[in-house]
Parts: structure tokens; sequence; C-alpha cells
């Protein structure tokens, strides 16, 4: 065999490995938690008879992140490459709560919201747990979190500089895809009641060293979050819109009571009436005999 | 005891009187308008806050409207007939006073409306200046302000005598403004002596002061 045919077919068998490196190398995470696991754990066939919700205004709301983070990971990684990013930290999770929260301060009809930690919440924890969130945290309403994010990672056509092995420190061929669902269901403890909910969605599409891989898949995860987070508030404000007029038009589904004390006035009643018509009578009188 | 009755000029029309009443009828009848300007903490705080002046000319029902109209009605017809002094100040600052101090005092109030408290100031002012005439209506100024005292402490008291319902709504009286506008009627009603406070010094101001009243 001639030398230049042997490198030839040398370089052709690089470019096919390379080729099927590249095509094989997709990798695959993928994190969530479930209200319905949360809320009816082991049941197939989750049936709870709600009651009509008497919603007292304005209300105390919690706010909380179901439990669950079940996490799943497919496809091929080196295994450098191989360690799995943790579930949504607990600082994200109340960073990502008070920044829900904060939209919805503003309305009349909410009195306070709290941020409850992932500590209080058991996993399958059911209305059970719910009743005992109620009793601590004195709240009527909860807005329960789940999520849902899948990451992928892929290798770039520039993953083939990685041969040269300084390539995979400085060369960006990983591309990293991050698709996240945050949604919120809000509950009426007392009367197991879904009132509404909503859902924020954000894809965060990004790319790194297979160096950095792990660290840029923790930032985009992040990111995609609070996208979601902000996609949410919108979505959420709507939906409370809508809940408002449903309210209003079915008071069959749901009753409105407000605490006393919310709304005040400034009284007069017929004893203030009765004195100052008698002085304006006295006036009256004195006019009309001096004249 | 000099009379002050001379010194007083008969205002034909209540004006302003008619003004601040016709303000909380056209904000009941005109559809929208209340919650556009009651006292509403939320809003307030959201930077909405001219509620605070507004809101004493929301009325949550028909009766609470009628009441204080017709309170802030005669008593404001007869201040102005009597053409006592500076009772627009009262018509301006009453408000402002009534809802600052109520957003300041009461944290848990998230709406607030009725023209009671500016209705109850004019009571204590009129009754003040009352008291500076002499015959029976000398004393019928002082029987009022006594009994119109009386009710505002018991009503403090008691924070209210009972939640009324209000087209559903319970409807809590707010003493508070009460307060707030008698204190501003005694407010204006002292400021001349106020004034010559400073111009004066304390003697000299108490004594132009009883001098000038009584």
């Amino acid at each position: 065999m001639k030398p230049a045919r042997y490198y030839l077919i040398t370089a052709g068998l690089l470019i096919v490995v390379a080729g099927l490196s590249i095509s094989c190398a997709t990798q695959r995470q993928h994190h969530n938690s479930s209200v319905v696991d949360y809320l009816y754990p082991g049941k197939s066939d989750p049936i709870e008879t709600a009651a009509v919700p008497v919603l007292s205004l304005p209300m105390r709301v919690g706010v909380a992140f179901v439990p669950g983070g079940e996490q799943t990971r497919s496809g091929y990684r080196p295994p450098a490459l191989q360690s799995m990013n943790p579930d949504l930290p607990e600082k994200e999770k109340m960073a990502l709560m008070k920044e829900i929260s904060e939209n919805f301060k503003k309305y009349p009809f909410v009195k306070s919201i709290e941020v409850i930690p992932s500590a209080y919440l058991r996993p399958g924890g059911s209305f059970t747990n719910l009743d005992q969130l109620r009793t601590m945290f004195g709240i009527d309403v909860i807005a329960l979190l789940s999520y849902d994010q899948i990451q992928f990672t892929d290798e770039g056509f520039l993953s083939i500089s990685y041969w040269t092995l300084a390539g995979a420190y400085v060369v960006r061929g990983e591309k990293d895809d991050t698709n996240t669902m945050l949604d919120a269901a809000v509950f009426h403890i007392q009367s197991r009641k879904m009132l509404f909910r909503a859902p924020g969605i954000s894809q965060v599409k990004g790319s790194a060293t297979p160096v950095n891989l792990s660290e840029q898949l923790r930032t985009d995860s992040t990111a995609s979050f609070h996208d979601a987070a902000k996609d949410l508030v919108v979505n959420l404000q709507e939906q409370l819109e809508l809940f408002q007029e449903k309210v209003k038009s079915s008071p069959e589904e749901f009753k409105v009571v407000h605490k006393p004390g919310s709304t005040g006035g400034g009284g007069m009643d017929a004893f203030w009436l009765i004195l100052v018509s008698g002085m304006g009578a006295y006036r009256l009188w004195l006019r009309k005999n001096h004249n | 005891m000099a009379t002050q009755k001379s010194q007083l000029r008969d205002s034909p029309i209540p004006v302003w009187t008619l003004m601040m009443v016709a303000a909380g009828v056209l904000a009941y009848v005109i559809p929208g308008s209340a919650p556009l300007i009651v006292y509403d903490r939320a809003a307030i705080l959201s930077g909405e806050v001219w509620r605070l002046f507004t809101g004493n000319w929301v009325h949550f029902s028909l009766s609470h409207l009628v009441y204080d109209s017709a309170t802030l009605g005669i008593v404001g017809w007869m201040i102005e007939r009597r053409g006592y002094p500076y009772y627009k100040r009262l018509y301006i600052l009453a408000p402002i006073l009534i809802g600052v101090g109520l957003f300041a005092a009461q944290p848990d109030l998230q709406f607030y409306g009725g023209l009671s408290g500016m209705a109850c100031g004019a009571v204590v002012y009129l009754t003040l200046h009352g008291l500076r005439e002499d015959g029976p209506w000398r004393w019928i100024c002082l029987t009022v302000l006594l009994l119109t005292s009386g009710k505002i402490v018991l009503e403090s008291l008691t924070n209210g005598f009972a939640v009324v319902q209000v087209d559903n709504i319970p409807f809590a009286p707010v003493p508070l403004s009460h307060v707030l506008g008698a204190l501003t009627a005694l407010l204006i009603f002292c400021w001349p002596y106020v004034r010559a406070l400073k111009r004066l010094g304390r003697k000299a101001a108490m004594f132009e002061f009883f001098a000038r009243n009584y």
C-alpha cells in the first residue's frame, strides 16, 4: 500500500469515528416534581371530593414547592462528565418563590404571602400535610409550585477540536438546550378545591467547553427557572383575573366573605343627624323670628 | 361678653359645603368612579396617593351617603351662613389628615370611605365657634360639643359599636376618622392663637385669644 493511500484511509477513518462520536453524544437530564404525586400519592384514581370553598377576604396565601425532585438521565457521557446536576437548591427555590410572591402582594384581597421552605412539606404528604401548614402558617390558600426541566447536551461540529486536547479546554463545542416548565396550582386548603392554575415556560440555549459543561448546565438551569418564573407571573395574573370573573359569575361554586375590619367607613348615624338637625331648626326658627 | 354676631358675614349660598356634598353624591352615582378614588391601602402603597384624600367622598351604601351628606350639609350650611373664618381650610385639611392618619395608624384597614370624619370635624368647628356667641346658642353649642366629644370617646373605647353588613360587606365603623376630623377642627380653631403665639409670645397670645373670643 502506498503511503499516500494509507494516510488517506487513516484520515477517512478518523473522520468517521469523530462523526460517530458526535452523533452518539447526546445526553438528557430530567428533573421534575409533581403536584399529583404530592397530593394523591399511590392513587391511580385520585378522587377527592372538594367542598364549596369559602374565600375569606383578605386571604393569607402560602407558596411552596412540592417535594419530588425526581431525576433521570439518558445518553452516553464520558466518565469524567457523568456527574448529575443536583435538584433545584433550596436557596434558588426560596428566591423563585419570593420573586413570584412579590407580584401578588399588591392585591387588596391578599393580606399576606408566606414563603414556605421545602422542609415543611413531606413527599406524598397530601392534604394532611397541607392542613398542618394551614395551622402552622395560618394560611387559607396555598400556591403549590411544581416543575419539569429537561436539559439536552449535544456535541457540535467544533467538538472535533477535542482531539487536539487543548480544544477541550478552549472550544465551546458542547451545545445545551434547557427547557423548563414551572406550574402553580392554587388550592383552597380547607375545601380541597383547586381554584386556578397557571404555567410558566422557558427555553434557554447555551454552549460550553467539556471542562465547564457541568457549571454551564447549572447556570442555564437557574436562568431557565427564573425565565419560567417571569412567564408564570404573567400567566398567573391572567388566570387570577379570570378567576375573579368566575367568582362573580358563579356564586354557587365559590362563596366570598369579608373578614371584619378590612373595610371601614366613617359613618354618621341618627344620633348625629338628630343633633345637627336640631341645631339647624333652632337657627331657622331664630331667623324667622328676627325677620 | 362681646357678641361676635356683628363681625360675621352672612353667606346666602353655602358654596363650599354644596361642593363637598355634591362630590360625594357624584362619586356614588357615577358608575366606576368609586373604585378609582376609594381609600385602598394596597393601591396607595403602589403609588395612587390621591386616594388618601379622595377616599372621603366614597360611600358604600345609600344610607351611608345620606347620613354623612345630610350631617355635613346641615353643619356646613350653618358654618358658612354664620361666616366662621377658615372653614375652607377645614374642608381641605380634614380629608388629608384623615387619610394620612388612617394610613399611618390603621394598617389593617384595606378600604375606607365616608364623609363622616369631615362632618364630625365640622360639628366640632361649629360648636367651638358657637361658644363665642351669647344667648341660648352658646349653650346649645356647648351641649352638642360635650355630646359629640362623649360619642367620639365612647366610639374609640368600643372601637365602633358593631360591624354593619352593607351590600354583603362587613362595614366596620372607624372612630379614628372622627377623632382626626375633630382634631383638625380644633387645630384650625386654635390657628389664630398659634399665629399670635409666634408673634407676641405665650402670655400676650393667650390674652389676645381670650379677649377676641370671650
